[in-house]
Formats: C-alpha cells, sequence, structure tokens
C-alpha cells in the first residue's frame, strides 16, 4: 500500500503541507475561502496546544484543520501524519468501533460515532491523531470533538500535501 | 468447527478479524453468555446518561458475525471446559473444540462484609449492558445514588449518573481517586473537574452497611459513622479475571489464565486473550492481568493470527489510560506512582492548569502522566515501549510542544521511513 512518508533533509518549514491538507479538506477547496470564509482563523498546529479547540469551536465553526503537520526544532523539520499502520495501535484501542480500515487499507474514521474518549491519541505511537472540535456525537461533554487524522486524501491519486510540496519532503510511494 | 472463541468483547472481536486476514474458510464459532452483538463496556456510562445513543454503544456495523462467517451463539454461558477430552459444556449441552480461544472477561469484584447488600434491589455493578439496563429502568424513583470505588469504572459510572440528573457520591476506600493510573497530583485536578460535574467525593472511607426498608434503600453507613441518603448503590471496586469456570480444566492460571507470547495457554491449541489472561507486562517482565482494551484487542489480535497459522508475537503490554470528565483530559502511561530510584520531571503550568509528569529509570521513560495536554501523547508510548534510552534529550520530553523533531534523528528515522 502506497503511504506518505517524509524526507526530513527536503523540508524548509514553509507548512505549504498543512494549508494544502486544509484546503482540500474544506468545502470551497480553496484557499481564501477555507481560511477566511470558513472559519475564524484558528490554527491548532501555530500554537502549542495552548488554544483549546472547543474554544474555538465556542467562538464559530473553525475552519478544516490540517492532518498533517510540521514539527520544527531549530533549524530542522519534518512533516508528519497517519502512517495507516497495519493492525494500527489507534484501531486497537478506539473504545467503540469508530476507526477502521476502508477496502484500500487506509485507518478511516465514522465521524458518526466517534465520541472523543482519546484512546487514539493516547494510543497512536507516531503522534498523529488530533482532536477536531468541529463535530461532536456526545453534545453533554464540553470541549471535545473528535478523532482527527489523514484520509490520505480518497479523491485524489496523490495527496494534497505530497502534490504541493516544492522541495520533495513529501513521497507518496509503496515501500517494504 | 475449527476456531471456538468464549466469549464476545473486544478480544473475541480482533481475534475473529485476525484468523479471517490468514483464513478466510475456516469454520469460527463464538459462544458468549451475553446476549446481543459485542458492544463496549467503556461506553455504558455514556449510554447510562443518554449522551451516546444506543448505536454508539456497538463495535462493529451489525452484518459482522455473518460477513466474517461467525456462528455466534449468544446467551449460553460456557460453564466447564475439558481441555484432555476437547470439549466445552454449556449446562447439559456439550460442544467439541479444535482450536479454542478463551476470551471470558472479567467479572466485578463485589467486597465480602457490607451488611444488607444482597437484601435491596437498587444494588448494582456497572461492567455490563445488564446492569445499564437495569438501571436505566430503577432510575426514575431514584434522586440520589452512592458509588462504591474511585477507579475508572466508579467514577465513570458516578459521571453518568450526574448528567443524568442523579444526586452522586463516590465513595473510595484509598486515599485518592485513580490510584493506579494517576498520582496525587493529577488526582486532585480530576476531583476538581469532578465536583464541578455535580459528583461528590469521599476518600479514606467505605460503605459498612445499606440501610433501607421493604426492599428499598434509604442511605449507607460509612466506616466512619456517617450516614449519606441514597437511593441506589453501584458497587465498582474492581475487576477479576473471569476463570472460575477453568477450574479442574487443565488450564494453567494465577490470576488470569496464563499465556506466552502467541497466546497459548499450557495446552496445545487453546488460547487466552483479554481481560481474563494473565500476559507479560512490558517494565516489569512480569505477567499480569491489565483489564484496559488496547491490551485486550492486541491480545485477541494476536491470538487469532496463532490460531490461524500466521507466526505473530505479543511484545507485552503497557499499562494505558485515556480518561475524561468533563472538560478535562488525562492520559497516563506505564507506572506513575512508583518512583523510587527514579528522576521524576514535572512540570504544573498554573496558569492553563496543565500538567505534566514523567518518571524516568535508568535513562528510560517507565511513567507519564500528561493532563489537559494531551497533544501528541503517544510519542511517549512509543518511546515507553521501545526502551528508548531519553537521557541525552530528557529536557525535550518536558515543552509543553514537545513533538516529532524533538526526537532524535535516529528514533525519527526508526519512526518514519518504513510502513508499520
Amino acid at each position: 500500500m502506497k503511504r506518505v512518508y517524509p524526507k526530513e533533509e527536503n523540508c524548509m518549514n514553509c507548512r505549504l503541507c498543512e494549508v494544502a491538507c486544509i484546503v482540500e479538506h474544506s468545502d470551497s477547496k480553496d484557499p481564501l475561502g477555507a481560511y477566511f470564509v470558513e472559519g475564524m482563523g484558528f490554527n491548532s498546529a501555530a500554537g502549542e496546544g495552548i488554544i483549546d479547540p472547543a474554544d474555538a469551536l465556542e467562538a464559530g465553526k473553525p475552519r478544516p484543520l490540517n492532518r498533517i503537520s510540521v514539527s520544527l526544532r531549530g533549524y530542522s523539520s519534518i512533516s508528519t501524519n497517519c502512517r495507516h499502520c497495519s493492525d494500527a495501535s489507534c484501531v486497537l484501542a478506539c473504545k467503540n468501533g469508530s476507526l477502521y480500515y476502508d477496502d484500500a487499507g487506509r485507518v478511516r474514521l465514522r465521524e458518526d460515532k466517534c465520541v472523543g474518549c482519546w484512546m487514539c491519541l493516547m494510543a497512536c505511537e507516531f503522534g498523529a491523531i488530533t482532536r477536531n472540535p468541529a463535530a461532536k456525537n456526545v453534545p453533554k461533554v464540553r470541549k471535545n470533538g473528535i478523532n482527527h487524522h489523514c484520509d490520505l486524501c480518497p479523491e485524489r491519486s496523490s495527496p494534497a500535501c505530497v502534490m504541493v510540496c516544492p522541495t520533495g519532503a513529501l513521497v507518496y510511494e509503496e515501500r517494504l | 468447527m475449527k476456531y471456538t472463541i468464549i466469549g464476545n468483547s473486544f478480544a473475541s472481536v480482533f481475534a475473529v478479524e485476525s484468523i479471517r486476514k490468514t483464513d478466510s474458510k475456516g469454520e469460527i464459532r463464538l459462544i458468549s453468555e451475553e446476549e446481543g452483538p459485542a458492544y463496549s463496556p467503556a461506553m455504558l456510562h455514556e449510554y447510562l446518561s443518554g449522551v451516546a445513543s444506543k448505536g454508539l454503544l456497538y463495535l462493529r456495523p451489525s452484518d459482522f458475525y455473518e460477513k466474517n462467517g461467525v456462528e455466534a451463539i449468544l446467551g449460553s454461558r460456557v460453564d466447564k471446559v475439558d481441555a484432555a477430552a476437547r470439549t466445552l459444556s454449556m449446562g447439559r449441552k456439550k460442544l467439541e473444540f479444535k482450536k479454542l480461544l478463551i476470551a471470558a472477561g472479567m467479572t466485578p469484584f463485589v467486597p465480602p462484609g457490607i451488611k444488607g447488600l444482597s437484601g435491596f434491589d437498587n444494588v448494582f455493578t456497572f461492567t455490563r449492558k445488564t446492569s445499564a439496563d437495569s438501571m436505566l429502568r430503577k432510575i426514575k424513583g431514584v434522586d440520589s445514588a452512592v458509588v462504591l470505588g474511585g477507579g475508572l469504572i466508579g467514577l465513570q459510572c458516578a459521571e453518568g449518573l450526574a448528567h443524568a440528573g442523579i444526586k452522586v457520591t463516590v465513595v473510595e476506600l484509598a486515599d485518592n481517586i485513580l490510584p493506579l493510573a494517576l498520582d496525587d497530583d493529577a488526582a486532585g485536578m480530576v476531583l476538581e473537574e469532578l465536583r464541578q460535574e455535580g459528583v461528590n467525593v469521599i476518600t479514606g472511607n467505605t460503605i459498612v452497611q445499606i440501610n433501607g426498608r421493604k426492599g428499598k434503600i434509604e442511605s449507607v453507613t460509612l466506616r466512619s459513622g456517617e450516614k449519606i441518603k441514597c437511593g441506589m448503590v453501584v458497587v465498582a471496586v474492581g475487576v477479576r479475571p473471569n476463570v472460575d469456570f477453568l477450574k479442574d480444566s487443565g488450564i494453567k492460571i494465577d490470576r488470569g489464565i496464563l499465556v506466552d507470547e502467541r497466546m497459548r495457554t499450557n495446552i496445545k491449541d487453546i488460547y487466552a486473550a483479554g481481560d481474563c489472561a494473565q500476559g507479560l507486562e512490558i517494565l516489569s517482565g512480569k505477567k499480569m492481568p491489565i483489564p484496559i482494551i488496547p491490551i485486550a484487542t492486541k491480545q485477541g489480535s494476536v491470538a487469532g493470527y496463532n490460531m490461524a497459522g500466521k507466526n505473530e508475537i505479543y511484545p507485552g503490554g503497557l499499562s494505558l489510560n485515556a480518561l475524561q470528565f468533563g472538560g478535562l483530559q488525562v492520559v497516563s502511561y506505564g507506572f506513575v506512582r512508583d518512583e523510587e530510584k527514579a528522576e521524576v520531571l514535572k512540570d504544573r503550568d498554573h496558569q492553563g492548569n496543565r500538567y505534566k509528569k514523567i518518571i524516568l529509570k535508568d535513562g528510560r521513560i517507565s511513567g507519564v502522566i500528561l493532563l489537559r495536554h494531551i497533544e501528541r501523547a503517544g510519542l511517549f508510548r512509543y518511546l515507553i515501549e521501545n526502551k528508548t534510552v531519553v537521557e541525552g534529550f530528557k529536557e525535550n520530553l518536558m515543552l509543553w510542544n514537545f513533538g516529532v523533531a524533538h526526537l532524535p534523528k535516529d528514533v525519527r528515522d526508526a519512526m518514519f521511513t518504513r510502513p508499520v
């Protein structure tokens, strides 16, 4: 199965992968629409997790959140996302079967089922799962949201992040 | 019938899927004491309070058994296994098996010594859907409840009852709640959140007597002499591996069913997985039952692969917790209270009320608590399970924005350059 692999020597921390991901998963599929019309400019990757996603939700519908993110330390950066593991830890930990494998072997989310218990976030060894505050299935639980992770852009032949990367710091290929 | 599975929860569901990935045809028979399709016991509090609809409880779509060619015998209790004769009995009915997986789960422990416990209708445990259903039928006539046990099940049940509009008091014998998952600092912060949710918690105390008239609970008496008015009592002091029916079976049992790295018991072609099994714990190197979902599913999956002929190794389990009360999330890994001969890194950010604690032993991580800051938590799981020496970059671990770039290059390469 083809997966996205980072090539960190090539990464220049431009974060276009994050932008392309957000735009691809927006309603308008347009950067201006995605950033300035659909949302309120809330970005989980820009902060250090200090901004509570629920605050963004309470202030209005947040724009789509990036499913890939660049991690930066000094001058070195690396862009990572869901590994789509076989026998993935998140699927093994999901407390009500919201995470599943589609026919292509991708780890996907049943968005109408996830209750935001964060077993997946606890389980994922790659730190690839974030919280999406735009949806919730248990209305009484405050400040929650649901699982958010890379879906490998099912409508595209190659994921948007890989296509946009100007330096080849992300590759989409089959490895053994 | 090639495969027989006792139990119908996480371990069994993942065993079925692993068998099917390896053997698309071999017949599978699954026997469970409980009626209905596999559901999540970890959803029961949300079901009880009505915040989650019934459909969210079930682990798999309704065609799971049919699609995987599983003959499901539900509502039948296996009361005996004869390993030598390779049979199991359900009352008078006897079935032969070839390969057997025992994934019979756990049973709630009800402590002896509480006077009046058996004399009342509204006394419940909280590990099964049938208990939650009974509670739902009685809940309308009740305005207050006492939960005995401040572990995960007790606290979740208490929160569920509070969300359903019931006045709840939790009574915990230990000095603090969640003693296995949290340290005192984190437990204090969770306690504060629970109080805001309307859950009152009493620690260092226990119930000695249940009082009432004509089968109707009126109050409980605590060891301290204090009386608390209530119309319902939930006993949630802990769970035990469900192994009593295996007495005299020939299968080796300690606290749970002892299994090797392929989930095999001491008897050929008999496997065990999940809450009833006692497998390897990765930090201590000892075998212990750890009744949590990620271990049940992993063990079930490994058992299924091996039963179907694929060689798959269980690397050992790590105690993992993801807890959520009100708007507070906590994730913890390993042994969070064992600070003997350890270096403890701690940071409490009072403004955001976040808390982070890392316990290091011999340059490796042995325990982690992350409270109100669970982003990228799983990276710590990777470092613990791979026994990565973190001595050289331990100051990075304490950064609130700790991420992939803060790991050494060789660790990053091992993580992200190969398929998993």
